[in-house]
């Protein structure tokens, strides 16, 4: 629970999760829920899976540097795969007080799906509930970045990130599963990955995601 | 299956084997370094259930200059297959020009694309993809692009996931067309006006999503990235 907790000093308060770029393009505030839905088929699959097998793999620091890989190579976006180091980083930082030993040293910062992983790995998190907390992250990330830029009834953003989570449940215990980098998803959402890359160019923004 | 292969030859134009399929290859130049191909479709398709296939293998220092002569249509029925399978040898390139895919209403159709890429080559797709024709909403769209170093190290793998009666916001939102040039294995200049996802690995993807087809703006980029790719002093074509 701990891990998921947006007051955690790890800086993913920064984050929108694209929202804010979403939002000014063509993404109605009604539209949000529609918007984690999608997230949940297609990048939270990536991301979780890429979390399952850093878990998986903590011990083998040639398979993650593979692992990073393939990571990599199904996120096209600069902009995203930045952000997904710099908060890993933040996340690192907190493991080397927290668990140490548990993120070993690398040239680059380990992505944060794959810190999340090798945190659970330490701590003895089980891989369905290391999938779900990815999830909730990212519903929870959008739903309070919607709080900023729009603001409604946090009762409502509450309601949309159970509704997201409950997407993923069917899942969870297929990616829980997974062992082998090369079987990581790779699903596409070409408008999110364009909303990633022209939110790091705002001119003015809230979040730096 | 419809194969292409290019070679170099000594002091001579490149070799151009290809096996006719339902796609056949006609040359329309060829120098010593590589050539300039035409695809054209044998029959109307893809009707459904059709299976298309299609290998192109290029050459160490090998350029192939591939354009399709006519765009594809999917018609309604059952699931037809694209496979395309790409082999690229060190130092060769391949540009392929397509023209619009089409997804009518009703068609339902995997289109899976392969590429090995060896040390020193690179690959540029010009593609774009229509959900439905004029006044349709599209039918159903499983498009894989996977791209993978010879040594098995991953350049770029993506799965799309397309169905014109259910669009999804984040996907393509209410966009119909997704309009793209993809290169692997170089990186290119920066073009103004044009946000690119750079790859972690070498290469980078312009994408536009609109409404119809030919109203991106992708020409200009896609024409300037085989051109670093041709390079000045072989013109082909």
């Amino acid at each position: 629970m701990l891990l998921a907790d947006s007051r955690l000093p790890v800086g993913a308060h920064v984050s929108s999760n694209a929202l804010e770029a979403a939002l000014r393009d063509e993404l109605s505030p009604a539209q949000v829920g529609e918007y984690l839905a999608t997230r949940m088929r297609i990048l939270v699959p990536i991301e979780a899976g890429t979390a399952v097998l850093a878990r998986h793999l903590a011990q083998d620091p040639a398979a993650l540097e593979s692992l990073r890989a393939e990571w990599a190579a199904r996120t096209p976006s600069r902009a995203q795969r930045e952000i997904a180091e710099a908060l890993g980083q933040g996340l690192a930082r907190l493991a080397a007080v927290q668990w140490p030993g548990a993120v070993p040293p690398a040239e680059r910062p380990w992505p944060r799906p794959m810190v999340l992983g090798l945190i659970a790995a330490a701590t003895g998190l089980d891989a369905e509930e290391l999938v779900r907390l990815v999830a909730y992250d990212d519903a929870q990330t959008v739903a309070a970045a919607l709080l900023k830029l729009e603001p409604g009834d946090p009762r409502t953003a509450v309601a949309l990130v159970l509704d997201a989570c409950a997407l993923m449940d069917p899942c969870a215990a297929e990616l829980a599963a997974l062992e082998d980098p090369a079987h990581l998803p790779c699903a596409g959402a070409p408008q999110i990955e364009g909303w990633a890359e022209a939110q790091s160019q705002l001119t003015r923004r809230l979040f730096r995601a | 299956m419809t194969g292409i292969r290019l070679t170099r030859a000594e002091a001579a134009p490149v070799r151009v084997e290809t096996t006719p399929g339902p796609l056949q290859a006609r040359t329309i130049t060829r120098t010593a370094e590589g050539a300039h191909l035409a695809l054209v479709a044998g029959g109307a398709m893809l009707i459904g259930g059709d299976c298309l296939d299609l290998e192109i293998h290029v050459g160490a220092h090998c350029t192939l200059d591939l354009e399709d002569v006519g765009g594809l249509v999917a018609y309604p029925g059952p699931p037809s297959r694209v496979d395309v399978r790409i082999v690229l040898e060190e130092g060769a390139s391949l540009i392929w020009r397509t023209h619009p895919f089409v997804v009518a209403s009703g068609a339902v159709v995997d289109r899976d694309t392969a590429a090995t890429l060896a040390p020193g080559s690179a690959l540029l797709l010009r593609e774009t993809l229509v959900l439905g024709r004029t006044g349709e909403r599209g039918g159903r769209i499983r498009q894989r692009l996977h791209a993978r170093w010879s040594d098995g190290t991953p350049v770029h793998l993506e799965d799309l996931d397309l169905d014109g009666e259910r669009p999804a916001a984040g996907v393509l939102g209410a966009h119909r067309v997704l309009d793209s040039a993809v290169l692997l294995g170089r990186r290119p200049s920066e073009v103004p006006g044009h946000v690119l996802l750079h790859l972690d690995q070498p290469g980078a993807i312009a994408r536009s999503l609109a409404d119809r087809a030919h109203a991106s703006g992708l020409d200009p980029l896609a024409a300037r990235w085989a051109a670093e790719l041709l390079g000045p002093e072989a013109p082909l074509g």
